[in-house]
């Protein structure tokens, strides 16, 4: 097997990832109208790296091969997907669906900042127990409701900084600490998967290589489990930081357009 | 303080006034003045190492006093001339650029100040104590370990940088309340001069990284004195870990250094164009995203430690990418100047000097970005005309423009323009004759550090023209110190506002009074005395009524203090999972874990306990003393426990040195039992002051800051419990 091949040939075409994207596709358009709009285009990105992350290589390879690809599709599913999907909902619609009785539950459980901060980071801290690690590629059950709860803890973290409802948001300074501090649990894990000579899921270690994709990494690509578990850990710690990074300064650039002497008058205070 | 009190000592000027002062510009000037000595003294000894390079097998100082004076030239310029410089700037001009009477706590202030000289004596009486420092100021191990280094020099190194680092996170957490809190009404963040905005994030980044260094240092003390072996590799120690924990804080290091003359250099360029900064928005921004990234890139220092290809290829990534913000930077302060009526005044000239000769430091310095560069020329002179080009043309540069910039503000006296440009030029050439060449001698393969070298071809013309260049600079420096020595006797009156600035400072008299302000101008926008002029933007209108109140001082500094802490704390729990699951070589050590169970359920209920002491405080109820008192005797229970466990540990043959597991667990507890004392100190002290009703309206604030940190105590506690205790069954 070449690269090439594996690029194009590894796709599940047999995955339920598919129907649960065309569904929310749907739904989305159902709830939404057809219309082209940024919130529109913010879904699609969404949904295709939900199929990215769920039936593409990355998929296959994450199921067994490499834990390289595991923190590529956890990535995604946390720290891209979430972002996108909130970002997707018209604001004034939702705004107002919020204020309402039955969906009202939605701001009490993500509104409260440290609890999602807690949620985010922690569900992230939680599969990378080496037993829970392993266990996500050994079973299936297991495997569905690590993508679900990575998906909600995403979207628990990213609720108090992009809330639809703009008073409910955390104030610019508090959402400067608020993703700086998730950017440094996230650095922390990094560093810690990068440099332990132990295996941090050691289901990696032997592959059962039912798709014959073995040779290729293992003598093309000259890939070992410990330069696999160092990539894995690298990938958390500086590109996932840049994601966060990229956050602040978006808040921090909007923050100080608002403040400048010609729109001035908004008040501010220091760290929240 | 009250006005009477400043207004009172104002009234004395004599050396009594200087030592118990605690108004901010006092304490500031002494800060610049203290930094001033040191930097003398380090720039002699830069001339020590010259004189000595300037020939072939020269024997000007011995090999073992050439590495004590490359040591101590480099600790000193880091800590005891860029730190309190960056201070006593920050001191003297945060509260008169955001419009404040003082700081947030005045006699912090002073005590902070205080802790450098006492700092830097200690460090420089290691001359006359059997040896200084000698290992280079990064300190290396095993090199500082007592097998290689069995002089006291380390150990002062060690001691005085303690010293020195709590005096700068006092002064970090000071400057920042002071920012939060303090600002004048208008003065809403988006519109504080550039300036603030880098103390700013140089205050955060200086309360993250110095615990870092902290927790190394101490480890390597306990490894000396207390016969450790954390960074021994002869007893399963690790040496490389040393450098993780060095560059963790040393990295962040590099920006508290250079931030502030960024802040500078974006104020003196404006007002010397006539024109507002270039794209404000992205100088604050990039400098957050810097701040951020340069807490995560540490690793680009240790290329050659051989950390293996993956580590290598994502922060030569991560650095270079680092490069392009502060690159475009250069492009804001460049058009700024473009199309502007430019006055090339000395202050002007050296913010100029600066962007050039910066510009030649981050250049190479994204060269030493890519690993295989990194693995030809680490360790060479190359590395260090890199680093002089982006902490002497960068900081030094950017520090000698605020001289000449706000000279006139403190002293009330212009300093001479004609001497100014003779100080520029010379420096110049002084600076680019003793550093430009050094990157072709690192490129010929001269290793830094090494007190001689052969007679090999170019090595002789390259080494002599940087010791003529160094003596040029040196000149320059007297130069210097001649012109601040006649202006201020001589010098030309200043004025309010000599340059026609726009920021808060200038509104004051020079020098201004001990409270600062008569009354502070309305600020409308970010040049509020352009607006006094020439009137604010029509739909510009002053913030009063839509402004929050700052959050209370006690709350902001106490939070800053814990973020300082959580750091200390992540580094310790970080080197027990190192050296206990990364390695299974001690075995599990014998805990009692039932019996610590016991004893965190005391102190987590001692959390419990304070919350209701600040819960009947709100309701006004009576039991909230004695709530204080429950906790204080569940935090003695928890503590009696550690004794207990300590105890029996030691009589079971367990004690610091006899294994890394012990090590560690030593430290770590022992570190979280320091805190749970401290902890029962304050809220003793809280008590007390309440009995006698010292506290007042402040009550609430104070309790509430003391709960704070007696959560953060017990939150510790959870995570060491659950690693320490729990993590071994697993």
């Amino acid at each position: 097997m070449t690269t090439w091949q594996l690029v194009t040939d590894l796709w599940r075409f047999d995955s339920p990832a598919w129907l649960i994207a065309f569904v929310a596709l749907v739904l989305y358009l159902w709830a939404f109208g057809v219309r082209l709009s940024a919130h529109l285009a913010a879904f699609v990105v969404a949904t295709v790296i939900f199929l990215l992350a769920t039936v593409s290589p990355i998929a296959v390879l994450a199921d067994g091969y490499l834990f390289s690809a595991h923190i590529v599709q956890h990535l995604l599913l946390l720290l891209l997907i979430p972002p996108l999907l909130i970002a997707s909902l018209p604001r004034d619609r939702v705004a107002a669906a919020l204020q309402r009785h039955g969906t009202r539950f939605i701001q009490d459980t993500f509104g409260r900042a440290p609890m999602s901060w807690m949620f985010g980071l922690g569900i992230m801290w939680l599969w990378h127990i080496p037993p829970l690690c392993s266990a996500s590629v050994t079973s299936t059950p297991v495997y569905v409701l690590q993508c679900a709860t990575l998906l909600l803890a995403g979207f628990a973290f990213y609720w108090p900084v992009m809330n639809p409802v703009k008073s409910e948001r955390l104030s610019p300074p508090g959402a400067i600490v608020y993703l700086f501090t998730g950017c440094l649990g996230c650095t922390l894990l990094g560093v810690l998967l990068t440099f332990a000579p132990v295996s941090a899921c050691p289901i990696y270690m032997h592959p059962v290589d039912t798709l014959g994709v073995m040779p290729l990494l293992q003598q093309r690509w000259q890939m070992t489990h410990a330069a696999d578990q160092q990539i894995g850990g690298l990938m958390m710690w500086v590109p996932a930081c840049m994601i966060y990074l990229a956050a602040i300064l978006v808040i921090t650039r909007r923050w100080l357009a608002e403040g400048s002497a010609v729109t001035a008058g908004r008040g501010s205070h220091g760290i929240g | 303080m009250t006005l009477e009190t400043i207004e009172a000592e104002a009234e004395e000027s004599g050396f009594v006034s200087w030592v118990t002062t605690v108004d901010h510009k006092r304490i500031g000037i002494m800060y610049i003045l203290t930094a001033g000595l040191f930097f003398v003294i380090a720039g002699l000894e830069s001339l020590i190492m010259r004189i000595q390079l300037a020939v072939p097998n020269n024997d000007f100082v011995s090999a073992e006093l050439y590495n004590e004076v490359f040591t101590m030239h480099g600790t000193t310029m880091v800590f005891l001339v860029g730190m309190p410089l960056i201070a006593g700037f920050a001191n003297y001009l945060v509260p008169l650029m955001i419009g404040a009477r003082d700081v947030a706590f005045p006699r912090l202030n002073a005590f902070s100040f205080w802790l450098v000289p006492f700092g830097g004596f200690m460090l420089h009486f290691s001359f006359m104590a059997g040896g200084a420092p000698n290992a280079g100021w990064f300190s290396y191990a095993p090199l500082s370990e007592l097998p290689y280094n069995s002089g006291q020099g380390v150990d002062y190194w060690i001691l005085s940088l303690l010293v020195l680092g709590v005096g700068s996170i006092g002064s970090a957490i000071n400057i920042l309340v002071t920012i939060v809190t303090l600002r004048a009404p208008g003065l809403t963040i988006p519109r504080l001069p550039l300036f603030i905005w880098m103390i700013f994030v140089t205050a955060i980044l200086t309360i993250l990284a110095i615990p870092a260094l902290n927790a190394a240092i101490v480890m390597l003390l306990i490894d000396r004195q207390l016969e450790a072996a954390f960074f021994l590799p002869q007893r399963s120690g690790s040496a490389v870990l040393w450098q993780h924990f060095f560059w963790v804080f040393g990295h962040p290091e590099v920006y508290i250094l250079i931030l502030p003359a960024f802040g500078m250099i974006s104020e003196i360029i404006p007002v010397f164009s006539r024109k507002p900064i270039f794209g404000y928005a992205f100088v604050a921004a990039s400098t957050c995203a810097i701040g951020v990234l340069s807490l995560g890139v540490w690793a680009h220092h240790m290329f050659s430690v051989g950390m293996g290809h993956g580590p290598d290829l994502f922060f030569t990534a991560a650095s270079l990418l680092i490069a392009v913000p502060t690159g475009v930077k250069v492009f804001n302060w460049s058009a700024t100047m473009v199309g502007g009526r430019l006055q090339f005044r000395s202050a002007m000239l050296f913010a100029i000097g600066f962007l050039v000769e910066f510009v030649i430091g981050g250049l190479s310095g994204v060269t030493l970005a890519a690993a295989p560069i990194d693995w030809q020329v680490t360790d060479s002179y190359y590395v260090v005309a890199h680093f002089h080009y982006v902490l002497f043309g960068g900081t030094v540069f950017g520090m000698m423009a605020a001289v000449y910039y706000w000279f006139p503000k403190m002293s009330g006296r212009m300093l001479n323009e004609r001497l100014g440009k003779v100080h520029f030029w010379l420096t110049i050439v002084g600076f680019n004759m003793t550093f430009f060449v050094l990157h072709f001698v690192g490129l010929m393969g001269m290793p830094r550090r090494v007190f001689t070298y052969p007679d090999l071809p170019g090595y002789t013309l390259i080494n002599m023209t940087a010791t003529i260049g160094a003596f040029v600079l040196g000149v320059s420096i007297l130069v210097m110190l001649y012109n601040v020595w006649t202006s201020l006797r001589h010098g030309e009156k200043a004025g309010d506002n000599p340059w026609d600035a726009w920021t808060l400072e200038w509104a004051s008299s020079s020098p201004p009074p001990p409270h600062n302000f008569e009354s502070v101008p309305p600020i409308r926008s970010r040049r509020p005395l352009f607006d006094l002029i020439h009137g604010a933007p029509d739909d510009a209108r002053p913030a009063a009524e839509a402004e929050s109140s700052p959050p209370p001082a006690p709350i902001v500094s106490v939070t800053a203090f814990i973020a300082s802490e959580t750091a200390f704390f992540i580094m310790l729990i970080l080197a027990f999972v190192v050296y206990n699951f990364y390695s299974f070589g001690d075995g599990p050590g014998p805990l009692n874990i039932e019996r610590a169970g016991v004893f965190t359920v005391a102190l987590l209920a001692s959390s419990g306990t304070m919350i209701m002491s600040e819960r009947s405080l709100r309701k006004g109820s009576g039991a909230a003393t004695w709530w204080l008192i429950v906790t204080i005797l569940l935090g003695v229970t928890f503590l009696g426990g550690q004794a207990w466990e300590y105890t029996d540990l030691f009589t079971g043959g367990v004690t610091l040195e006899s294994s890394l597991f012990a090590s560690t667990f030593f430290t770590l507890t022992g570190f979280h039992g320091l805190h749970v004392f401290v902890g029962l100190i304050i809220l003793t002290i809280v008590s007390l002051l309440r009995r006698n009703g010292g506290l007042r309206h402040k009550e609430g604030t104070i309790v509430k800051a003391a709960g704070y940190y007696w959560h953060f105590v017990d939150v510790v506690w959870i995570f060491v419990f659950s690693i320490v205790y729990l993590g071994r069954i697993i």
